[in-house]
């Protein structure tokens, strides 16, 4: 009988140590109750925690060195932080100047955010921000930031990657503009 | 007999406490730290490199000698050793660590209109170091486990107890009775320095309005701190009982801060705080520290905020900025911008094609020509 609780307890610990991520094998990712979907990178890991429930959270690396996010919530919670909501009307760059403002407000490290670039950009058809920006992560290491951005008459979008300039930022930014490229709404 | 020995150990233990609660009398004073206190003084060195290196202080070597003269004005025995420096942030706040390094964000730096009022901060803060608060805090602090959230508000790696202690003093400040300490010893150093003490209040009320404006609750973003209004009490009555004919030093601080104001309207925008920005240049005082700008500044933080209204006051200080200032050429993106979400789209084109005229290299010019190629479809 011990032996028996003993393997179950053991069992359960070890199934407590595989996280909440599961790998991604195929490569169209449909999300049709926010109505979108594209093609995710295979055999990169997606985080199933609780808390990222409204995000398609993905990683190659781990999450503290880089990731790939798809934030998709309604135009009052666009930018919780500020207490701010977006609509279809909002103009794309003042959407881009709200997400910036959300960003250094939400950021342990707010003055250390540089922004290198705001230009307009078109995602599925849609006009959308695009930001490239660079910070200080609270180690002092170098991170850049990249995102997409546009309201529909239901919901905000955000297409984010972050990575640390050094080596990573790089090496994966066309993986994700492609994937952005993929991005179609779906119904 | 029994109470004797009673009385006996309770006058040595206030002894005690007082001996133990003296404040540094002078520079020298370090040279004979315990083990405890050069341990807070080891940590507060690393947490001073790690705000340093985190690309958070205001590079102005102008500011940076002004606010230290004014320090050692304050406190001539610690010459050298109490060392000010600005941070880049727009929100209201000014710490010390214990060993020495007293930090103020340009947010609270330019919310104060003159002198005796940033020498009212400088003299709060200095006592925060004179008087070990950061080494009692220590002492007197048995439970760590609040110190998780720490890093995430000041943005720098801490590392251990000590660190999270100092970190903790700096967002959120000292212990209530700390925090008077510093308070009153604070003002008898105005008094000493010849500064205006009838100012001090002034800085509470400029605190009480952040955070009345930024929804936070007094009490647990103060938490420790007495209540502001009491503090503006206390400062009240304090300045009753001396002269208020000392220095305020109007000038020479609006010549030194001119480009930090200039700057924190920047910061403001860029930052979201809408509101902020508008309760602050909406006083006509307020205004005149700033150059002909505020009127845009105040226009798009009212199209930014876009509540009721808005769009109107938005348009009057536009029109007023456009009018003060008629190469400047944000005004006419702003402007411009606004006719354009009122449908006026002839009058929307014209601003904007004025826009980029003024500003040919303008960083958002993609956006621009975007939406003048919509109106001009439309």
């Amino acid at each position: 009988m011990i032996n028996k609780i003993l393997v179950l307890v053991l069992a359960l610990l070890l199934a407590s140590c595989g996280g909440p991520f599961t790998r991604i094998e195929k490569p169209e990712y449909i999300q049709s109750d926010k109505g979108y979907a594209l093609d995710a990178p295979v055999g990169w890991v997606q985080s199933t925690a609780p808390q990222v429930k409204d995000e398609f959270l993905i990683s190659r690396d781990g999450f503290g060195l880089q990731f790939i996010s798809v934030k998709v919530v309604p135009l009052d919670k666009a930018y919780s932080t500020l207490k701010k909501s977006a609509s279809v009307a909002t103009l794309p760059s003042d959407l881009a100047e709200a997400e910036l403002a959300e960003f250094k407000a939400k950021s342990p490290n707010a003055p250390s955010i540089v922004l290198l670039d705001n230009t307009l950009a078109n995602v599925a058809g849609k006009k959308a921000f695009k930001l490239h920006l660079k910070y200080l992560n609270q180690k002092g290491l170098r991170f850049e930031r990249e995102s997409y951005g546009f309201a529909t008459d239901k919901f905000y979008y955000t297409l984010s990657y972050e990575a640390p300039s050094l080596h990573y930022f790089e090496r994966d930014r066309g993986l994700f503009e492609k994937m952005v490229n993929s991005f179609k709404f779906k119904s | 007999m029994r109470i004797l020995i009673l009385v006996v150990c309770f006058v040595a233990a206030l002894q005690a406490y007082a001996a133990e609660r003296l404040p540094y009398g002078d520079a020298n004073a370090l040279q004979n730290l315990n083990e405890d206190e050069k341990r807070v003084w080891s940590a507060s060195v690393d947490f001073e490199h790690a705000i340093n290196s985190s690309g958070q202080i205001y590079r102005s070597s102008q500011i940076e000698q002004y606010m230290q003269k004014i320090m050692d004005k304050l406190y001539p025995e610690f010459v050298g050793v109490i060392k000010v420096r600005a941070i880049n942030s727009p929100q209201l706040n000014a710490f010390a660590i214990p060993n020495g390094n007293v930090y103020m964000n340009t947010g609270l730096l330019v919310r104060c209109e003159n002198e005796a009022q940033l020498a009212t901060v400088l003299a709060h803060e200095g006592a925060h170091f004179v008087y070990r608060h950061g080494y009692f805090q220590q002492q007197s602090v048995k439970n760590a486990s609040g110190f998780a959230t720490i890093t995430a508000v000041l943005g720098v790696p801490v590392i251990g107890l000590v660190g999270g202690l100092i970190a903790n003093n700096a967002v959120y400040g000292y212990s209530r009775e700390l925090e008077t300490e510093a308070d009153n010893m604070g003002f008898q150093r105005l008094v000493k320095a010849g500064y205006d003490v009838g100012e001090a209040s002034r800085v509470f009320e400029h605190l009480a309005q952040e955070v009345k404006l930024s929804d936070v609750e007094e009490k647990s973003f103060y938490a420790t701190h007495p209540k502001l209004k009491d503090r503006i009490e206390n400062f009240t009555k304090l300045a009753s009982k001396v002269s208020t004919q000392g220095e305020k030093n109007e000038q020479v601080f609006s010549e030194v801060v001119s480009k930090a104001r200039q700057d924190d309207l920047e910061a403001e925008l860029s930052f979201g705080r809408y509101k902020h920005l508008i309760a602050m240049l909406q006083d006509t005082k307020t205004q005149q520290h700033y150059d002909p700008t505020w009127n845009y500044y105040l226009g798009e933080a009212y199209r930014k905020r876009n509540e009721k209204e808005d769009s109107d006051l938005a348009m009057r200080y536009l029109d007023q900025a456009i009018l003060v200032l008629p190469n400047y050429a944000p005004s006419y993106r702003s402007k411009g911008l606004l006719l354009m979400q009122q449908t006026k789209n002839a009058d929307a084109e014209v601003l904007l094609r004025k826009y980029l005229e003024l500003s040919p290299n303008a960083p958002d010019r993609s956006y621009v020509e975007s939406y003048i190629e919509t109106l001009v479809k439309q």
